[in-house]
């Protein structure tokens, strides 16, 4: 039985000479997972606001979205509210209340439900979500995941029959968007619960969905199974980039076959095709100049009584390398970054930037033509109403930069999307002209065509000679970019390798495409090392 | 009967009302005394092992009090010596050592109310009364971490690139103006994330329901009787036995008419009750764990 059926929506945004959705028809079945995907910008979000009412954005509409065979305006506003779930893309701002226990009460207080009825409900859904640990807690003390979890669970205690989520892992690390989505998975297996996401990262959802739907420009491109269409996509197709793995191999390769989706099914494409006479590529050249950052013997806490963060740390950056630091969420990676900025004080140790100590820096020297970092949230690097006033700040020559950054330039920084705004954010940041940049996150919310972009833009930089540091959770990024990588634990980094070594040696901290490649072919650790040496080797024989 | 904590909030808003009121308005050393121990014994009991009592502060107040009423009045008969040709009075050093009890008294009733009276329970009372201010104040609440870490996170963005931290006042100005500038437009754009979050589940629905998670036990009952049977009994004895002291021109001290006794009773027990309360548990426990 179909729960949801929308017909021929198209819609306009005041002010606005394009349709932001045009003609928009599908269908969805009750315990479907649909996954919703398409560039930035081309309607995910209107679309998904569209189908659920409280939330439709004002503008010209036509066509019709009917649930459970009622139109959407029609329907009874309790209805409305509780049989409908959306959860947003950021983890912060959608949480209300100030406590845990009281946010998962908050859709049954409005609904006016008993209190009984509501202590039944929350104390059910919390144990489901595992959330009873942290029931009492303030929302201030959770961790990303925790708190979209928390949004997730707040929505399923009204039992809405279809859900829908707008971006919801793309502010958070790998791990915990896994968990997410596994969570999700398990409620839509176990409760038959109908879901819609809108997502970047594919790689998972691909294998879990039962159908996906990609938007062009506010329009269907493609509405099927995920295998079948990632099997039509055209190769120059930019959400290409977004595909799993498998699927990226065996386009590359130009294998019109119906594609691996998981990494046992990529696992066997590859070792039934393809020969493995070569194992593997020729070592990348890799030079590198004199010590720009070193850490010896680095000590950090935040507080006295605190247990230290930075525990010992070694570390040393060469002039000109792409130095990837890998490791879990809250390990102190952030930190490392900022002690290297000079916004935090290790409390033993030496920290030496281009061979001066770093204490050495007085006021604003270290950051004229010497550090600059790019925070995790872009955001924070804003301060004026528009691009350009921001960026003149800074200096008025933008012609140095290695991107344009023209079209941004009279928007409000926050009017921007996420690849727009890290892009602007990195300008401002670049036209203090640093000889080392530091990075926390790069890829963080970013779509994969934004990431694609900024792997060029690391890489030109590199060869102009910009040192760079980085910490990330992103595998496939550090794989494409890094010179050397580290995995960071337990305060201190492990393990400092070139990144084929580092990701075919790693098991689970690696990229799909090692693990798909490895013990057939060495050192392949990126989706292009994988398809060069399955094109070098050339088909076996049928 | 529970410990102190885990009272209602309004049990615990009526004890601590109560408590206060009969010092506030009759200077009478009895009751000021047993004002004093129960407030002492009551932080004692409510407070955090290793957490301050803060205890020189109140000895410093109780002096500072007692010190400076001779300086300002010079009422009564008794003089003892003269500063600046001015009498200094025992009976105004007595009434200042009265007064200074009675404030240091109450002050140490707040701080228990303020260990006890959680954010979350105050926020409950308020929410029986005014349930949409209510909710306004807890989103409120939970803005200010919010907004703290964000605008920490905007100065050390400012900060690695060099900007607004030279030692120039103006330009830190200039800083500080436009990071709170910022502040505010990402507080309205996440607001309209928030408003947004509210409004899809359902706020704004007719018959909402505030929900908690207090529940009124028995305990509460009995608690609330007790407390406000012993406050009456307090306050009519005392107004009908005409408890009052004098200061000035000499002191009298208050008769002890059966009235004034059964005044103090029931004040004393009022005020010990959470301690009374806290000792009733412990012995309760060390029952349990030797039967354990």
């Amino acid at each position: 039985m179909e729960i949801l059926d929308v017909r021929n929506l198209t819609f306009k945004y005041p002010n606005s000479d394009r349709n932001a959705l045009s003609d928009v028809s599908f269908k969805v079945n009750a315990g479907d997972f649909v996954v919703l995907f398409g560039e930035t910008g081309c309607g995910k979000t209107t679309l998904l606001r569209m189908l659920k009412r409280e939330l439709s954005p004002a503008g010209e509409k036509s066509g019709s979205v009917t649930f459970c065979g009622t139109e959407l305006s029609e329907l009874d506003a309790r209805t409305s509210a509780g049989e409908i779930g959306f959860v947003m893309q950021k983890p912060e701002t959608q949480i209300v209340t100030d406590k845990v226990w009281h946010e998962l009460a908050f859709g049954l207080e409005s609904a006016g439900v008993s209190k009984s009825a509501v202590n039944r409900r929350i104390s059910e859904m919390a144990s489901y979500f595992g959330i009873g640990n942290w029931f009492l807690r303030d929302v201030s003390e959770l961790s990303g995941g925790q708190k979209q979890l928390l949004n997730l669970a707040s929505v399923m205690v009204t039992q809405p029959k279809l859900l829908l989520l707008d971006e919801p892992t793309s502010q958070l690390d790998p791990i915990a968007a896994s968990e997410f989505i596994a969570t999700l998975a398990k409620l839509n297996r176990e409760l038959s619960l109908t879901i819609i996401i809108s997502e970047h990262r594919l790689e998972d959802l691909f294998l879990v969905a039962d159908k996906a739907i990609q938007l062009k420009d506010g329009r269907i491109a493609a509405y099927d199974t995920p295998r079948a269409v990632a099997s039509r996509m055209a190769n120059d197709d930019p959400m290409e980039a977004a595909m799993p793995s498998a699927v990226r191999i065996c386009k590359a390769l130009g294998d019109d076959s119906e594609p691996p989706l998981t990494v046992k099914e990529g696992r066997a494409f590859i070792e039934s095709g393809y020969g493995n006479a070569t194992r593997s590529l020729p070592p990348v050249e890799r030079v590198s100049g004199e010590e720009i950052l070193r850490f010896s013997r680095v000590f950090f806490r935040y507080a006295r009584e605190l247990p230290d963060v930075l525990n010992d740390m070694d570390l040393s950056v060469r002039k000109g390398e792409i130095f990837c630091i890998l490791g879990d969420n809250a390990s102190g990676k952030t930190t490392a970054l900022s002690v290297a900025a000079g916004l935090l004080k290790a409390y033993s140790g030496k920290v030496e930037v281009f061979g001066k100590k770093i204490s050495a820096y007085k006021g604003g020297e270290l950051y004229k033509n010497g550090v600059a970092m790019l925070p995790q949230d872009v955001q924070t690097v804003f301060l004026r109403d528009t691009v350009k006033d921001d960026l003149s700040e800074i200096s008025d020559d933008f012609s140095s930069l290695p991107f344009d950054v023209s079209p941004y330039l009279e928007k409000h920084p926050y009017d921007l999307s996420g690849g727009e705004q890290q892009l602007c954010a990195l300008a401002k940041i670049l036209l203090l002209k640093p000889r080392l940049l530091l990075l926390d996150e790069p890829t963080k919310g970013i779509d994969a065509a934004a990431k694609r972009r900024i792997i060029k833009i690391l890489r030109d930089l590199k060869e102009n000679g910009v040192t760079i540091l980085l910490v990330t959770h992103d595998v496939e990024f550090a794989a494409a970019c890094a010179d050397r990588c580290a995995l960071f634990f337990n305060g201190s980094v492990a393990a400092v390798e070139d990144p084929e070594t580092f990701f075919s040696e790693n098991n689970f901290y690696t990229t799909a495409a090692s693990r798909m490649s490895r013990g057939y072919y060495d050192r392949a650790v990126t989706v292009e090392n994988v398809v060069k040496l399955c094109a070098e080797n050339g088909r076996k024989p049928q | 009967m529970t410990d102190i904590k885990r009272l209602h909030p309004s049990a615990l808003m009526l004890y601590f009302i109560t408590v206060i009121l009969l010092p506030m308005f009759v200077l009478d050393p009895v009751i000021l005394a047993f004002s004093l121990a129960g407030s002492v014994l009551c932080l004692i009991c409510v407070k955090k092992s290793g957490e301050k009592s803060g205890i020189w502060l109140y000895i410093i107040l109780f002096f500072g009090i007692t010190l400076i009423n001779p300086l300002i009045s010079h009422h009564g008969e008794t003089e003892l010596f003269f500063i600046n040709n001015k009498p200094v009075t025992l009976e105004a050093i007595i009434y200042g050592a009265v007064s200074a009890i009675m404030i240091v008294g109450i002050i140490i009733w707040f701080r228990s109310f303020s260990l006890v009276m959680t954010g979350e329970k105050l926020l409950y009372l308020t929410g029986s009364v005014l349930p949409k201010s209510s909710l306004i104040l807890c989103t409120a609440l939970r803005y200010i971490p919010l907004f703290k870490q964000q605008s920490a996170k905007i100065r050390n963005a400012q900060k690695a690139m060099g900007l607004y931290s030279a030692d120039n006042i103006t330009d830190k100005l200039k800083g500080s103006a436009r990071v709170f500038s910022i502040l505010t437009t990402w507080s309205l754009e996440n607001s309209i994330d928030t408003a947004d979050s509210m409004k899809a589940r359902g706020y704004g629905l007719k018959h909402r329901k505030p929900f908690s998670l207090f529940k009124y036990h028995v305990s509460d009952v009995v608690f609330t009787v007790i407390a406000a049977m012993l406050a009456a009994g307090a306050i009519t004895f005392a107004a009908v036995g005409g408890l009052s002291m004098e200061f000035y021109p000499n002191i009298v001290l208050p008769t002890a008419s059966p009235l004034i006794i059964l005044c103090y009773v029931f004040y004393g027990a009022l005020a010990l009750l959470p301690a009374l309360l806290e000792l009733k548990e412990r012995i309760k426990w060390k029952y349990l764990t030797s039967a354990i």
